[in-house]
């Protein structure tokens, strides 16, 4: 069989296995639904094996053809696609700044105005998530009622005035991110103009050589791509810094749990079924 | 042949699957729950279990740490929730999002679903949109709501009772479909309908979308997605060796924008495509591969003398790469021969030596209300037995004790409840309205579990100091059926029927005969229709 109509079997065989398992899906919710309406305490042993056992037939045929899916795989496997590399700006333009700082070390002026905007950006999201948090906590504390005789519509309340605070910074968001990936765009095209008139450093340190001139800027050049891309010393000891931290409070929090029986309430909870908690009501 | 076997070979689960099958059975090594329908009552569930599987599961031996959380936020107005906080933190700053590629029960049953040969939806823009709802689950129904219920001491576990699948479906269809818990069907309702029906929704997406609700509404995932830049253990990227290929998030399914962001769940996938071994595991130097020994090329070398010292090193290098081989080989033995006696162990263990769900059923008191002696249980029409209980009040025990046999002449109504019991709490009210409404043909008797009487969270004399002060109900403490052991049951709860699940109600009439019983919660109205029909009798 060729590789193209062994794709197309696959494909059909797919659909249809998709199509059956979406039926046995809506069966199921159906029957659910149908002994739910059934009456009162409506769901019993005789109920669910009287209902379930209607549509066995086609979740049978589910499990025979998705059994059969496995036999097909092994008998006429699909070759693996070649993986391509993902077409994404943001890594294009991490490929192509960091050959250009070989060459330029210190940016262009165009470059940097485009990461201060994004800088920018996310700063103020950051401010208003922030703000938004702050501000529907104090309104939630202000007007919640706790004596209310409908908590659950008080609770209601209270959770969508968290929500409505947080639209505007949502908005902002969803525009921040596209702002974002256009000034990705303008970026990238930068850098490709710029990449396009220049020499990389290392063929610049190298005619510098020829000529005699080598500098300790033709140092830093040839050097800037292996530098630039070196983790910082201070990363690392505050990587280790915060481990540490969230270690100690960790194991802090657990002791101080332990005695002041945070312990003992998980295990009272986990040793008795929460019917509300796994949906039996 | 030949071909067959390397056909099969494809056959054989990865190292991951492995690990996560195994994870599944350790953390769900209470066999013998899924057979008699029980859960495990043992001290191992003082712990959290750092992948979502629900302790509602016959098989759990561990607790669930977004349940817990939920319920110690949900009581966090009498005490604060410092260690399931700190468990969270630990598991996140080792672990992180690794517990979701390696240790998560629902995740191995996603991926599984996902193997189902249909056509697969791949990651695009709306799914990169939608794995933020993740973050959003997480503020709004496991923090916001538990915070402002339990404001009204109420503790409700918003994303356990309305939207967690592994609940539904470990929890509940697990116990269910045991023979043993029939009795608890009635139970369900509308809540059970809506829960099922995402249940279904989630296991039918999940064949077209990998691992959707890990990607776009576990909030577990999303807690540890926070810690996954610096735990101890996962994915590593060197940005040194990296080209920014996009090879590793262009094989990766889930919605990372760059290897080991919060979105990575640590499956390693990547690992084997990245063109430069700039990805790899941390900590991966114990297991340091031979050939990643720098050993320079021969004809770099231009005399004799060089040559010959070249080789020297080649033969020591060789020499220190079979030994390396050879560490790496013990230590791999080692682990597994370890991995595999926990396993042994923990099924041999939670199956045949800790059998705290074994507990013998009580044996009826010696005198029950009437001659003929009824079964155990709640049977409408059968007369209910008698058991002295503690009364305690506001101050706590009183000395005095109760008996719902001594009561003939009036309705009992017999509430079994529980401070950590939410669905308990928030049906208290009703039977407190009911006993002042019917204060001279009515006794309600509120009898609380023995566990967590005077440690829980609050103790239950706190509870009703701060709620039922002047209360017209009879509080009584329930004891256990086995004194020596923490986690026995409630002999009176056990005695009336009761399964593992609180709270259940039992109304006994004029002549201590059982005339209503309920596994579940219950409203005013019910309550006061029956006294109201049994008074007109």
């Amino acid at each position: 069989m060729s590789k193209e109509s062994l794709k197309k079997v696959h494909l059909i065989y797919g659909i249809v296995l998709g199509l059956l398992l979406c039926v046995v899906g809506v069966l199921f919710i159906v029957m659910c639904l149908d002994i739910y309406h059934s009456g009162p305490s409506p769901f019993t042993r005789q109920s669910v094996y009287e209902h379930f056992s209607k549509i066995s037939v086609f979740a049978y045929i589910f499990i025979a053809l998705s059994i059969g899916g496995v036999v097909l795989n092994i008998v006429a496997p699909l070759e693996k696609e070649r993986l391509k590399g993902a077409a994404n700006d943001g890594l294009v333009l991490n490929r192509l700044s960091r050959k250009l700082k070989s060459l330029s070390p210190y940016g262009s002026e165009k470059i940097e105005k485009q990461r201060a905007l994004r800088l920018v950006l996310i700063i103020i999201s950051i401010i208003l998530v922030i703000g938004a948090s702050v501000a529907s906590l104090v309104h939630v504390l202000n007007t919640y009622d706790a004596s209310s005789a409908d908590i659950n519509g008080e609770v209601t309340r209270a959770a969508l005035t968290v929500l409505r605070y947080f639209i505007v910074p949502f908005a902002y968001l969803t525009v921040t991110a596209f702002v974002c990936k256009s000034s990705v765009k303008k970026e990238l095209e930068i850098v490709k103009n710029e990449l396009k008139n220049s020499k990389t450093g290392d063929t610049v340190a190298e005619n510098d050589k020829k000529a005699g001139t080598f500098t300790k800027l033709s140092y830093e050049l040839c050097d800037t791509a292996k530098r630039i891309t070196e983790p910082k010393k201070w990363h690392k000891y505050l990587s280790i810094g915060i481990k540490c931290l969230v270690g100690c409070v960790a194991i802090a929090f657990i002791i101080i749990g332990v005695i002041n029986g945070g312990m003992s309430d998980v295990v009272t909870k986990a040793i008795n079924i929460c019917t509300e908690c796994i949906g039996m009501g | 042949m030949k071909k067959v076997f390397s056909k099969l070979k494809n056959l054989i689960p990865s190292k991951r699957k492995l690990i996560q099958l195994y994870a599944a059975l350790l953390f769900n090594a209470n066999i013998k729950g899924f057979f008699n329908g029980k859960i495990y009552k043992g001290a191992s569930k003082n712990i959290c279990a750092p992948g979502l599987n629900c302790y509602s599961c016959p098989g759990a031996v561990g607790a669930c740490p977004l349940g817990s959380l939920q319920n110690a936020l949900g009581s966090s107005q009498h005490r604060a929730p410092f260690y399931v906080i700190g468990i969270l933190l630990l598991y996140g700053l080792l672990l992180g999002r690794f517990i979701c590629g390696f240790l998560c029960p629902f995740g191995l049953i996603q991926e599984l679903l996902y193997k189902i040969k249909t056509p697969k939806l791949k990651k695009n823009r709306v799914t990169k949109i939608l794995s933020y709802l993740k973050y959003v689950i997480l503020v709004l129904l496991v923090v916001v709501v538990p915070l402002l219920y339990t404001l009204v001491d109420k503790a409700v576990p918003a994303f356990c009772k309305y939207i967690c699948p592994a609940g539904t479906f470990e929890g509940a269809i697990g116990l269910l479909s045991n023979e043993a818990n029939a009795s608890e069907l009635a139970r369900l309702g509308p809540l059970f309908t809506w829960k099922f029906f995402l249940l279904i929704s989630i296991a039918v997406g999940s064949v077209f979308i990998f691992r959707l609700f890990c990607r776009f509404l576990c909030p577990l995932g999303a807690i540890y997605g926070l810690f996954n830049h610096f735990s101890v253990f996962g994915i590593k990227l060197e940005k040194q060796k990296c080209t920014d290929c996009g090879l590793c998030v262009s094989k990766c399914k889930v919605d990372i924008r760059h290897v080991n962001d919060h979105e990575c769940i640590n499956c390693g996938e990547c690992i084997e495509v990245c063109p430069t071994n700039a990805i790899s595991w941390k900590g991966s130097k114990i297991f340091l591969p031979p050939n990643e020994i720098d050993v320079k090329a021969v004809s770099e070398y231009s005399s004799e003398e060089e040559k010959a010292l070249a080789d020297a090193q080649k033969q020591e290098h060789l020499a220190r790469n079979a030994k390396i081989t050879k560490r790496n080989n013990i230590i791999k033995i080692v682990v597994a021969c370890v991995m595999v006696g926990v396993l042994a162990f923990a099924l041999i263990y939670y199956n045949f030596i800790d059998k705290p769900t074994e507990a013998p059923l009580p044996e009826p008191p010696d005198q029950p209300i009437e001659d003929n002696s009824p079964p155990v249980g709640n049977k409408v029409g059968n007369t209910c037995y008698g058991y002295d209980m503690e009364v305690f009040d506001e101050n706590g025990k009183t000395g005095e004790m109760f008996n719902p046999a001594n009561n003939k002449g009036k309705i009992t109504i017999i509430n079994f409840w529980g401070t950590w019991c939410g669905g308990c709490k928030n049906e208290l009210p009703y039977f407190d309205q009911i006993a002042t409404e019917y204060k001279d043909t009515v006794t309600v008797v509120a009898v609380h579990t023995h566990l967590d009487f005077e440690n829980g969270n609050p103790p239950a004399a706190d509870y009703v100091n701060e709620h039922y002060k002047d209360s017209d109900m009879i509080f009584t403490k329930d004891n256990p059926i086995d004194p020596s052991s923490k986690f026995s049951y409630d002999y009176y709860f056990k005695l009336l029927g009761g399964g593992d699940a609180y709270p259940i109600t039992i109304i006994l009439d004029e002549d201590g005969v059982i005339i209503f019983a309920k596994y579940e919660e219950m409203t005013y109205n019910e309550l006061k229709t029956i006294v109201d029909e049994q008074l007109s009798k």
